[in-house]
């Protein structure tokens, strides 16, 4: 059973005895496995309603990255808590408000995640899967990216995922980090109405980036979270309010230069960098949407979609 | 299988033969320890020339590989630095020196391999440093420490300038002119450290750059080793391990080491380095030079104790490896690299200062 | 146009480290040494293909690329701009 079962199959007790043992939990994450330790209640509660899916690592695999969510200890354990993320022991980050324990394990998952991802150009940006080829949408944050990824998940693309594209530099796929999608403000009412589906986590208020939740991400997507994807189309989304919807075409040097200012580690990889994000450019179509409202931006995507792929 | 870790790192490179029965837990510890000492680049060097790459788990294999490519990412990083620094001292009309990681990559020396540069260390001769400083600062570099009180700090105390990053790139330069901070009381021959020095070939630069002859370079490496503040206590007696390893079949290199060391009032820390680097990996010591070591080490009344302190430097920062107790004896040795680095009468005013100006940062 | 400044030859600062790529709506080009990217037009990008090679003056660029040009001029011209932002320099 161990290594088949899901963090669904615990039950509550044995979530919070796995967060808190040594070895932490361990949970299956694309191809890699996270050990995750927490004594905090909401982190067990954040990952029991969005991480349900994911399947659980056997105790005897190695864990590719220990992560810990503590709270403070003594006084601040009652007067403001505060929690601490922690990598193999180091501390990367300032602690935050324990409110937003949930929502920190996520960034350092992120920034884990980019830290080690070597074999990687590493754009910012949403990824998802139709038909077999790969819609990359890279966009600064506020321009609506993760919502449109949200909308696209629940209408059935698979997810890659809503933060990271990673563009592999020895043969150029993309590779699937399927997890929770984090949602922002308004968005985060918007995706609960576009689908009774739509599961969201806990909700960390006044975060540096505003009120924060996560969307619990498909589970097709999970169970296809080894397959590499063809990238084939890049998106450059940027929603306004009551913005009419335009979808053109986006010249290749002009795409380039634009996953340039949105990746995290293209300036590190040099000349190698150039390459692979010429090959990416190569090999897929590029556009710049303006749009108001997913209602009118999903069905004209789905069509260029569909008649390009 | 349960067994202690905490040396798995050293052992590991010591001899990687000792990952023949790892399991999990092993492993974990071992990449664990090697990240957050900044020798993954190295572990993975070590194991990749004992040819035991097709022994390691594909799931481990995958993070050695990572730690390559960074590593190969960082050698062709400094490569271009060096052509750009090269360019801007080449006015200057005396050669620079190489120090540490920089020396060890661009000489190709087994030290520098798949090493990790957090910056490139520099030194001139005293009489040009502002003048080389100025030439950086032309190219885009620009002084980090703007407050009054660590400029002087720097300018009055210490073996180098403030560092300079570059405005778009990043990259940090530690500017020398000698080896140690001229207040700990030792005073090595800078001049003399310089007209040794040996030229190095950088691509597409011009003749410029030198290293410090292998003997100076161990004997350079133990300084910063042992009077630092041993915050990467183990990569850099690592670093001493190769190079010691590597210079071994010079010739002559054995004989001048510690009679070299004494005229530049440097022998303690090279005793130190032979010591520790012989504990901790193994490192091949002639049996005159050991024994010497050994006797004159033991002859210093503080050697027991500060031999103690050391060793908990020697553990990486992991969980798999690290303990309170070391913990608390790494706090003593962070003091101790202070008053080597500098008398009490103005250790005890910057400490102060720093404790203060650590504090407000802080609250603010 | 004075017949020595067509004869000037053109240079790259560091050609070894230039990279670069052609599309239709312009080329990019990445300098490994200043750790720089930036986009030009599809002609100035044939200039950098030319001088990456070796340096040369505005006729080799032209009779090398006589398709990206309307005639010698033009390339003169966007060797002074070129050069005005220190992409390029005169070789002599």
């Amino acid at each position: 059973m161990a290594s088949s079962s899901r963090i669904s199959d615990l039950t509550d007790t044995e979530l919070a005895a796995r967060l808190r043992s040594p070895a932490g939990l361990r949970i299956r994450l694309g191809s890699f496995v996270a050990g995750i330790r927490s004594d905090i209640r909401p982190v067990a509660r954040g990952i029991s309603a969005l991480y349900a899916d994911f399947p659980l690592a056997g105790h005897d695999e190695f864990c590719d990255f220990p992560v810990e969510l503590s709270g403070s200890g003594g006084i601040r354990r009652v007067i403001r808590p505060q929690a601490i993320f922690r990598f193999e022991g180091m501390q990367p980050f300032k602690p935050l408000p324990g409110e937003q324990a949930f929502a920190m394990l996520e960034w350092g998952l992120n920034w884990v995640f980019t830290n080690h991802a070597q074999h990687s150009l590493i754009i910012h940006a949403a990824v998802l899967e139709r038909d077999g080829a790969g819609l990359i949408m890279a966009a600064p944050p506020g321009s609506g990216k993760s919502t449109l990824c949200a909308g696209l998940a629940l209408r059935g693309w698979r997810l890659l995922s809503d933060e990271l594209a990673m563009v592999g530099l020895d043969d150029g796929l993309l590779t699937p980090l399927p997890r929770p999608i984090s949602l922002k403000n308004q968005s985060i009412d918007l995706v609960r109405k576009l689908s009774p589906d739509a599961v969201i986590g806990p909700i960390a208020y006044d975060t540096a980036k505003g009120t924060v939740a996560h969307m619990r991400p498909p589970r097709a997507s999970l169970n296809e979270a080894l397959l590499k994807v063809q990238p084939r189309w890049i998106l450059f989304p940027k929603f306004g309010i009551d913005s009419p919807c335009e979808i053109e075409a986006t010249g290749k040097a002009q795409t380039f230069m634009q996953l340039v200012n949105n990746s995290f580690n293209y300036p590190r990889l040099g000349t190698t960098g150039f390459e692979a994000m010429g090959r990416l450019v190569d090999a897929c179509d590029g556009y710049t949407a303006r749009y108001g409202s997913l209602d009118q931006i999903v069905p004209e995507l789905e069509s260029i979609c569909s008649r390009s792929s | 299988m349960s067994r202690k870790t905490d040396t798995h790192l050293a052992r590991a490179l010591a001899n990687p033969d000792f990952i023949a029965d790892f399991d999990s837990v092993d492993w974990e510890a071992l990449i664990g320890q090697a990240r957050t000492s900044d020798l993954l680049g190295q572990l993975a060097e070590r194991l990749l020339a004992a040819g035991h790459m097709e022994q390691v788990p594909a799931a481990v294999r995958f993070h050695l590989d990572a730690a390559l490519r960074l590593a190969a990412l960082h050698k062709a990083s400094l490569l271009n630095e060096l052509a750009v620094i090269g360019a801007a001292l080449q006015d200057l009309g005396q050669s620079v020196l190489l120090l540490k990681g920089a020396a060890y990559a661009a000489t190709g020396l087994l030290a520098g391999r798949s090493r990790i540069f957090n910056d490139i260390d520099l030194m001139v001769a005293k009489s040009v440093i502002n003048q080389a400083e100025g030439g950086l600062f032309r190219r885009g570099w620009l002084p980090t420490h703007l407050n009054a009180y660590d400029q002087r700090y720097y300018r009055e105390w210490m073996h180098e300038l403030p560092p300079v990053e570059h405005r778009t790139r990043g990259t940090v330069i530690d500017l020398h002119h000698t080896i140690v901070p001229p207040t700990s009381g030792h005073v090595p021959d800078a001049a003399r450290l310089i007209a040794d020095a040996r030229p190095v070939h950088v691509p597409y630069c011009p003749d410029l750059f030198r290293v410090l002859t292998p003997v100076d370079m161990v004997m350079h490496s133990a300084c910063h080793l042992f009077f630092g503040e041993l915050q990467k206590g183990l990569r850099d007696l690592y670093d001493q391990h190769c190079l010691l390893s590597e210079f071994a079949a010079a010739d002559g290199f054995w004989e001048a080491l510690l009679p070299r060391a004494r005229q530049h009032q440097l022998e303690y820390p090279v005793l130190l380095a032979i010591h520790f680097s012989q504990r901790v990996f193994g490192t091949d010591i002639p049996d005159a030079v050991r024994d010497e070591s050994t006797r004159r080490l033991s002859s210093r009344w503080t050697g027991r104790l500060t031999d103690h302190l050391i060793d908990a430097s020697m553990y990486p920062l992991h969980p798999s490896s690290d303990s309170s107790w070391r913990r608390a004896r790494r706090q003593i040795l962070y003091a101790r690299s202070h008053w080597l680095r500098m008398p009490l009468h103005q250790l005890l005013p910057h400490l102060a200062y720093k404790a203060f100006v650590h504090s407000d940062e802080q609250a603010g | 146009m004075a017949a020595d400044s067509e004869e000037r030859r053109w240079a790259l600062k560091s050609p070894e480290a230039i990279s670069v790529r052609h599309w239709p709506d312009g080329s990019v080009v990445y300098d490994a040494r200043e750790s720089f990217t930036w986009m030009l037009s599809p002609q100035a990008g044939a200039v950098i293909d030319v001088l990456k090679l070796d340096p040369a003056p505005a006729s080799v660029i032209h009779a090398a690329h006589p398709e990206a040009f309307s005639d010698l001029q033009e390339v003169a011209d966007l060797l002074s701009n070129l050069s005005d932002h220190g992409i390029v320099h005169s070789a002599q």
